[in-house]
């Protein structure tokens, strides 16, 4: 398995040796960045990471790689770091879903709990993503009447309703009851809701779950 | 031919001077006339011969005065030159026994002479003339002077002669003294042996006798002259001296009688008076004086008279101007005599030369023109040392404005200068826990540690130094100008800058002229207006979207062996209508500002004899520039007196 990376964007130098030494032996791999724009010429590897981001910098600021960030899709944490804080930024900054927002001089202790805070969120987030892509495939593999019974059982319908609104005998409903819990790898009713809530709370893309005609 | 010449040739046609006017008349026709076209009129007339009888000699004082006068008035009033035959009867030594030869001498000298007028001085001369007249000047007229009146009461006056009495007062003398001395108890009378001297006691004598109110009175005239003035020392209190006259001492010696009278008034322990002229100055409080020199004015018109054909039988006696009080200034201060005891009209002289007394209206005038002038100087020394004090208070203020602006202005850079400060305070304490993780290693990684340690050092100074620029800007205390490197300077503050630059995302651009000359400037005050001005160019592109944001600073070595300091931006630049008032106190375009900045920074450049310009640049923005004086270009600034403490050698 592949060390986790974290990201260095800060345009003082100093600052960027010493957090080296700081996270290299805690078996971290540390790769630094003198600017927002240096960073984006260099995209972070899919692997496990997060990023420590200084506010001021010549350049774009801090906040405004936060925001290009979110706008690719680049689902690296965020710890802000920065020399002179105003609670504007930092406002701002926790709002767009920072891990934390650090001011220097900074404990490195707290600095490393901050990482280790980052790097569990990013491992949530992956789990997450990578829950959310599972569901995503097998809700792939649904036929459009399984869909149309999947929806109607984790909103909690009857069989005999169902079989009433599709024109279908309760018995064929049961049997694509069936066939979706099998596709989706659950055994339950509530695991199917669970993943249900999962592919839309996500924001993944649903299809409608209209009635069919 | 000369006027004595003349003078003999009509003497010898003419004869009397009853025929003077025909003299006139004839020689303006005969051998006489050359001369009238060369000399005056009086001239060609025979001179008068006029007999001088002195009853004394010549030379005593009082004749020395009123001879002199006599003389010049005759000779400056009378129409016609004057033969004087001066002749002295020297009585006053030789009473009587030398007069048949003194007669025989003259005879010898006037047989056959002609003369018009025997002027006789005194009761001796007067009764001599009269004596000898037919003898040695018959027909002539005679006038008398200088001769007491009492001398002539109970007789005769001869004919053709008349004459002028003096007033020698001995009455109103020791009148003045009872005026002046009312409590006096002594009388002390000095006197000579002489006959003139015992002419004068007995008078004296006459007069105190007749006085109603005595005090004792003792004559010292039996002793010669240096006892007398031993005892004159010697004198009870309150005594008052009477000096009359000391021709001749008890020992027989000569004395000159006004040096007696002033060897009396020095030795005298107490006021002494007398009653003649000559007196008067030799140390003597006074008298009733009768003028000699008006005696003898008096007596030459009155001969004069007689000269021009008047004759003398019909002119009646006449009386000089009466003696008056005649006081010594010195004297009456010495015996402390107040002055305004003496009777009215007392001439009192010898004074001190008073420029009060003499010139009291210019004394006023310039008293007055002096007490205004001090009154006007002392006002505006007063004025002057109110406007020092107001100028100190002025400085201390403005010393303590310009503080509470570059506080103002720190605080405007707390931001960034946090920030700058924090920077390295961040490296450091992650440093920290990095090393700290080194050591705990196996076996501990000491190089990494080391390295650590330097980088901690590093950036610790770099934050001292961060300080020391707030520190910098932040002094109070005196104003010290010393030779400073205008570019050195310029960098400095614009490191102080930086991270608001940065902050505000302004680009920072610098032209600095090498081999700039050092200017003698207070670095604090300086770096102040530099930032005044850079942080109002910042100030005016926060607005600026388009366009660079750029802020330029660059120095040259200007004309006049100047430095100039341009800092512009690329701003709005300024409106014309805000140019007149840009540089005012409390003159301000935003929202928030004080508008002592520029006002500040001008005060501060010129307080430097420099000078501060604004203008707009031709693609937009505004441009101010600073022209500082180098060298010994300094002025007087009331600043230099401020009295803060200089803590800057604590840092």
């Amino acid at each position: 398995m592949t060390a986790p990376v974290v990201y260095v964007v800060d345009d003082d130098e100093p600052f960027r040796t010493a957090i080296v030494r700081l996270l290299r032996p805690k078996g971290y791999e540390v790769r630094t960045y003198a600017s927002a724009g240096d960073f984006l010429m260099t995209p972070p590897s899919s692997g496990a990471g997060c990023l420590i981001l200084d506010l001021q910098m010549p350049g774009p600021s801090g906040l405004a790689l936060q925001e290009s960030l979110e706008r690719y899709e680049v689902m690296l944490p965020i710890v802000f770091l920065t020399a002179h804080a105003d609670v504007a930024s930092s406002v701002r900054a926790m709002k767009a879903g920072a891990v934390d927002f650090l001011t220097k001089p900074v404990e490195p202790e707290v600095l490393l709990q901050a990482v280790a805070t980052a790097l569990a969120r990013d491992d949530e987030l992956r789990a997450s993503r990578a829950g959310l892509a599972v569901a995503r495939s097998r809700w792939a593999t649904l036929t459009k009447r399984e869909r149309d019974v999947f929806d109607r059982v984790v909103s909690g319908t009857l069989n005999k309703v169902i079989a009433g609104e599709l024109g279908i005998t309760e018995r064929t409903v049961k049997a694509h009851r069936h066939e979706v819990m099998a596709k989706m790898g659950v055994r339950s009713l509530p695991e199917l809701v669970e993943m249900a809530h999962l592919l839309r709370a996500l924001g993944a893309a649903l299809p409608p779950s209209g009635p069919t005609s | 031919m000369n006027a004595s010449v003349v003078r003999n040739r009509c003497r010898r046609y003419f004869c009397s001077p009853r025929a003077a006017s025909l003299c006139v008349f004839l020689s303006a026709m005969g051998p006489c006339l050359p001369a009238i076209a060369q000399a005056p009129a009086v001239n060609s007339e025979r001179p008068w011969r006029v007999v001088l009888l002195n009853n004394a000699d010549f030379f005593l004082p009082a004749s020395t005065v009123m001879d002199q006068t006599l003389r010049q008035t005759l000779i400056n009033e009378s129409p016609r030159q004057i033969d004087f035959y001066g002749e002295t009867l020297d009585l006053l030594r030789y009473p009587r026994e030398t007069e048949p030869e003194l007669v025989a001498l003259m005879r010898k000298k006037f047989s056959g002479k002609h003369v018009d007028l025997v002027l006789a001085r005194a009761q001796g001369g007067f009764e001599f003339a009269e004596r000898h007249r037919d003898e040695l000047w018959p027909g002539v007229p005679i006038v008398f002077y200088d001769t007491v009146g009492d001398t002539l009461r109970n007789r005769e006056l001869p004919p053709n002669a008349t004459g002028l009495l003096i007033d020698l007062d001995p009455a109103g003398t020791i009148q003045l003294t009872r005026r002046l001395h009312p409590g006096a108890l002594h009388l002390y009378v000095v006197g000579g042996t002489a006959e003139y001297d015992r002419a004068w006691k007995r008078r004296v004598e006459s007069i105190l006798s007749q006085s109603s109110n005595r005090v004792p009175v003792t004559w010292l005239d039996d002793v010669p002259l240096p006892r007398i003035l031993d005892q004159l020392s010697h004198l009870p209190p309150s005594s008052v001296v009477l000096y009359t006259s000391m021709v001749r001492d008890a020992s027989g010696l000569p004395q000159n009688n006004p040096k007696v009278a002033g060897l009396v008034a020095q030795a005298a322990n107490a006021p002494v008076y007398g009653f003649l002229d000559t007196y008067v100055g030799q140390g003597i409080v006074g008298g009733a004086i009768a003028d000699f020199a008006a005696q003898g004015t008096a007596a030459a018109r009155l001969a004069l008279r007689v000269l021009n054909g008047e004759s003398a039988s019909v002119i009646p006696i006449q009386m000089s101007p009466p003696a008056r009080c005649v006081i010594d200034a010195r004297a009456m201060g010495r015996w402390n005599i107040d002055e305004g005891q003496l009777p009215a009209g007392c001439d009192v002289r010898f004074r001190a030369p008073s420029l009060w007394r003499d010139y009291r209206w210019y004394v006023l005038g310039a008293l007055l023109a002096l007490s205004l002038q001090s009154a006007l100087i002392a006002a505006l020394v007063f004025q002057r040392r109110r406007r020092h004090r107001a100028e100190i208070e002025a400085s201390h203020r403005r010393s303590e404005l310009m503080q509470a602006s570059r506080l103002a202005l720190a605080g405007q850079l707390t931001a960034s200068i946090a920030h700058e400060i924090n920077q390295p305070l961040g490296a450091i304490l992650v440093n920290t826990g990095a090393a700290k993780g080194f050591l705990e290693d196996t076996p501990p990684n000491l190089d990494e540690v080391r390295n650590i340690l330097a980088d901690i050092r590093k950036e610790d100074l770099r934050a001292g130094e961060v300080i020391r620029r707030v520190r910098a800007l932040l002094i109070k205390g005196d104003v010290e100008r010393q030779p400073t490197d205008i570019n050195a300077l310029a960098v400095d503050t614009l490191a102080l800058l930086d991270p608001e630059a940065r902050r505000r995302g302004i680009a920072i651009e610098t032209a600095l002229a090498p081999d700039l000359p050092a200017a003698r400037v207070d670095r604090v005050q300086v770096q102040q207006a530099l930032l005044n001005l850079c942080v109002n160019a910042m100030d005016a592109m926060s607005e600026t979207v388009t366009g660079p944001r750029q802020l330029e600073l660059a120095t040259t070595a200007g004309e006049n062996s100047g430095i100039e300091i341009a800092i512009s931006d690329h701003g709005p630049g300024i409106r014309q209508e805000e140019m007149p008032r840009l540089f005012d106190s409390f003159f301000t375009t935003k929202p928030h500002g004080m508008g002592l900045g520029l006002s500040i920074t001008r005060s501060i450049v010129e307080a430097h004899g420099g000078t501060l310009t604004a203008e707009n640049r031709a693609d937009g923005g505004a441009i101010f520039r600073i022209v500082l004086p180098i060298g010994d270009a300094e002025r007087p600034y009331a600043g230099d007196r401020s009295e803060g403490i200089d803590d800057r050698s604590a840092v």
